[in-house]
């Protein structure tokens, strides 16, 4: 029954899927492709356009699937086997949190990972820009890009400067779509 | 201190879930803003915690940080509220997308609205990211650290040959528990003299 192996596919990437959204690209590709549920043409679509719009990527992925084998109903049950592990799991660490924070190898711990997280921010921040500015090739940099980046860097920066409050980052994410449509959208 | 209301909860992370564009990273400056500034759910240094656990626990960083934030606020049917308030945009906006599969990415608006997105998106997560800084210990020797680990994690994904964060974060995570052991072992030695 499509529902039952929906919801297993997507219990099981999410059970597996460490460190955000990309680490189980590649795991949902075999499960989608080994069981001839779309072609390797359209699960690439599904990525860009999941990667387009918002919410967690995996999520958006675990409602594509869902919705092309089974309709509404897939999506739901498919979203619903991706939020599981993290619901049981998460919701058990929130308990013991506070425990579990008083012990020195858990701070020993994060004191280790806490570093790596913001290497892999780091990371995150420089490679989107790369692929912001230089889209095609190193040779050419995207003006058009540039210029949007460097006014909203300017409004949001500036405004912190101006104001006791930062811009909302919503604010900042309405402004940019709308230059954006009049940037790239004519 | 005044209870949060189940619906305020869900429309607090419907809210951010939203914003999310472009990985879970995109979450950070809005749980910045609306959880720890505004709603003052958590401090700045238990969001750093929790992204740390949320790395190194199944599931996007995004749910598990609504489910972290909602089991606070109201146990575990807060948590419920919570992820599902961050689920349910996905859910809606790629059930509609799903019917427009091909026309969605060609039309000019939608795809530049979506690329200005994009930028913003950079600014914020960089601006996140400056503030996250501020909470690490102040030791030069681990900032050259982390900077040569990004310079590298990045010269790999621009390689075309990334490699998943999860190797490092275990690799981080034993890491703090030797150093930490090698430390306790020397004071116990150094107290024994």
């Amino acid at each position: 029954m499509i529902y039952l192996e929906l919801f297993y596919v997507f219990l099981s990437v999410g059970l597996f899927t460490f460190g955000g959204g990309y680490a189980m690209v590649p795991i949902l590709k075999t499960e989608v492709l080994s069981r001839g549920w779309m072609t390797e043409r359209l699960f690439i679509d599904f990525i860009s356009i999941s990667e387009a719009t918002p919410g967690p990527l995996a999520l958006n992925m675990a409602t594509f699937v869902g919705m092309e084998m089974g309709g509404i109903l897939g999506a739901v049950i498919a979203s619903l086997g991706m939020i599981l592990p993290s619901l049981v799991v998460i919701t058990l660490i929130a308990a013991v949190f506070k425990k579990m924070m008083d012990k020195p190898v858990v701070q020993a711990a994060l004191s280790g990972i806490k570093p790596v997280v913001i290497a892999l921010i780091a990371t995150t921040v420089l490679f989107l820009l790369t692929k912001l500015l230089w889209p095609v090739s190193y040779a050419s940099i995207d003006i058009r890009h540039l210029i949007l980046l460097i006014d909203l860097s300017t409004l949001y920066f500036g405004y912190r400067y101006l104001n006791k409050k930062p811009l909302h980052p919503m604010m900042l994410i309405l402004i940019a779509a709308a230059s954006g449509i009049l940037i790239f959208g004519f | 201190m005044k209870k949060t209301s189940l619906i305020k909860l869900m429309m607090t992370f419907l809210r951010i879930g939203l914003f999310t564009f472009g990985g879970g990273y995109a979450m950070i400056p809005l749980m910045q803003r609306v959880v720890v500034e505004d709603e003052k759910w958590l401090t700045y240094g238990e969001m750093l915690d929790i992204i740390a656990i949320a790395e190194a626990t199944p599931g996007p960083i995004a749910l598990n940080m609504s489910t972290f934030v909602g089991y606070r606020q109201r146990g575990i049917i807060g948590a419920i509220f919570a992820t599902l308030g961050m689920a349910i945009p996905s859910l809606v906006i790629i059930m509609i997308i799903a019917y427009f599969k091909d026309s969605f990415l060609d039309n000019r608006i939608i795809s530049g609205a979506l690329s200005g997105m994009k930028v913003a998106i950079v600014v914020l997560i960089a601006s996140a990211l400056w503030k996250l800084t501020h909470l690490m210990p102040k030791n030069l020797l681990l900032f050259i650290l982390i900077g040569l680990l990004a310079a590298t994690l990045f010269a790999l994904d621009l390689l075309g040959t990334p490699i998943s964060g999860i190797f490092f974060i275990i690799g981080g995570g034993l890491l703090g528990v030797v150093l930490h052991a090698l430390k306790r072992f020397i004071g116990v030695r150094s107290k024994q003299k």
